[in-house]
């Protein structure tokens, strides 16, 4: 049946197979591939950045188990990390206590974050 | 002489940047500057590569004012622009044959929803899929988004000339843009299957979904074998 996960997923992988768009000129496509052979190097540098950020030496060790109030109350950085999890991002967000309003910056940026939370959670 | 000449070495400004954090080594601050070069050195290339897309020749004119079915009945093409001079349209993999949408647009789509409202400040932004209007309202309840303006292309023409010529169910991310009535094909993502490198997924540059961009910055990194899903068992 399609639309299982898997199935989706797998139908995924040939996307965007579309070389040519409906009455462009030869100079558009020619540009076109140009940018593209430049789009394929900026993805390789996006992931020679990430697995040189995965290669930096084990950073320092947190210097107190800081304490937080959550809205379940008072707790603890290392209970933070979610059950199962080694990892922990955390944002700081602008919204010190003699802001009136949060920092619309971050609070746009947290909007759209807020959305993929669960999903982290489970990656 | 250009900006980009302009610029101080990426080294020069990490070595300046003075930053530390509690209890790490030279070791680290050593290799942290090293990356931290390298960092600049990638939001350098994003600028360019954007600079570049935008200095395109004009693209193709659209063929015709194809036709939609909204929230609120039947719109073409011209009008999705609102006050707006471009026009973004993501291709939504929800097709009539499958029964639940693509797991990694809707996550897409839940992010761009929080931000759609600030991006509509400066263009236009759609999503598009061949379901009916209906079922795609019913996914829109479903995952609570509040903002994003859905279409149905019932008559898939809109699909088939910019998404896949024999309509297949793919993803897609156009631009158009408008000039005194000439509406024109802007810039696709076009870093499909055939451009992927072994052993991962087609993906652009930079990355629309900020869910692999957060992963990237952790240990754990994207993984070679996860996906988003469409729900999680409760913590």
């Amino acid at each position: 049946m399609p639309g299982t996960h898997e199935e989706i997923t797998k139908s995924a992988h040939p996307a965007l197979e579309h070389l040519h768009f409906p009455s462009e000129s030869a100079a558009y496509r020619a540009a076109r591939n140009k940018l593209l052979g430049e789009e394929i190097a900026l993805r390789r540098q996006i992931e020679r950045v990430a697995a040189q950020r995965r290669t930096l030496p084990p950073g320092g060790m947190i210097a107190e188990d800081y304490a937080f109030d959550g809205d379940g109350g008072p707790v603890k950085l290392s209970a933070l990390f979610a059950a199962g999890k080694d990892t922990l991002a955390i944002y700081s967000f602008m919204y010190g206590p003699e802001r009136k309003l949060p920092c619309v910056g971050c609070t746009h940026f947290l909007d759209g974050l807020e959305a993929q939370r669960s999903t982290l959670i489970s990656a | 002489m250009t900006l980009q000449q302009l610029l101080k070495p990426a080294s020069e400004l990490a070595k300046k940047n003075g930053v530390r954090f509690p209890n790490e080594s030279d070791d680290y601050r050593h290799a942290r500057d090293e990356l931290l070069a390298e960092e600049i050195e990638l939001r350098r290339h994003i600028e360019r590569v954007a600079e570049q897309r935008r200095a395109l020749p004009p693209g193709g004119a659209l063929p015709k004012d194809y036709r939609f079915v909204g929230e609120n009945g039947p719109i073409v093409f011209s009008d999705l622009f609102a006050d707006k001079q471009t026009l973004a349209v993501y291709s939504y993999m929800y097709g009539p044959k499958h029964a639940q949408p693509c797991p990694m647009c809707t996550s897409l789509m839940s992010a761009w929803d929080g931000e759609s409202l600030d991006v509509e400040q400066r263009i236009a932004l759609v999503m598009v899929a061949r379901s009916p209007i209906e079922r795609l309202l019913a996914v829109k309840k479903e995952r609570g988004w509040r903002h994003l303006r859905l279409y149905s292309d019932v008559d898939g023409d809109f699909t088939r000339d910019y998404v896949s010529a024999d309509d297949a169910d793919m993803p897609a991310f156009n631009v158009f843009t408008r000039q005194g009535g000439n509406i024109r094909h802007f810039w696709s993502g076009e870093m499909g299957g055939s451009t992927a490198d072994p052993g991962q997924d087609p993906r652009g540059a930079p990355d629309l979904m900020p869910l692999w961009t957060i992963l990237d910055t952790t240990p754990e990194g994207r993984g070679s074998n996860w996906y988003p899903s469409l729900n999680y068992a409760k913590r």
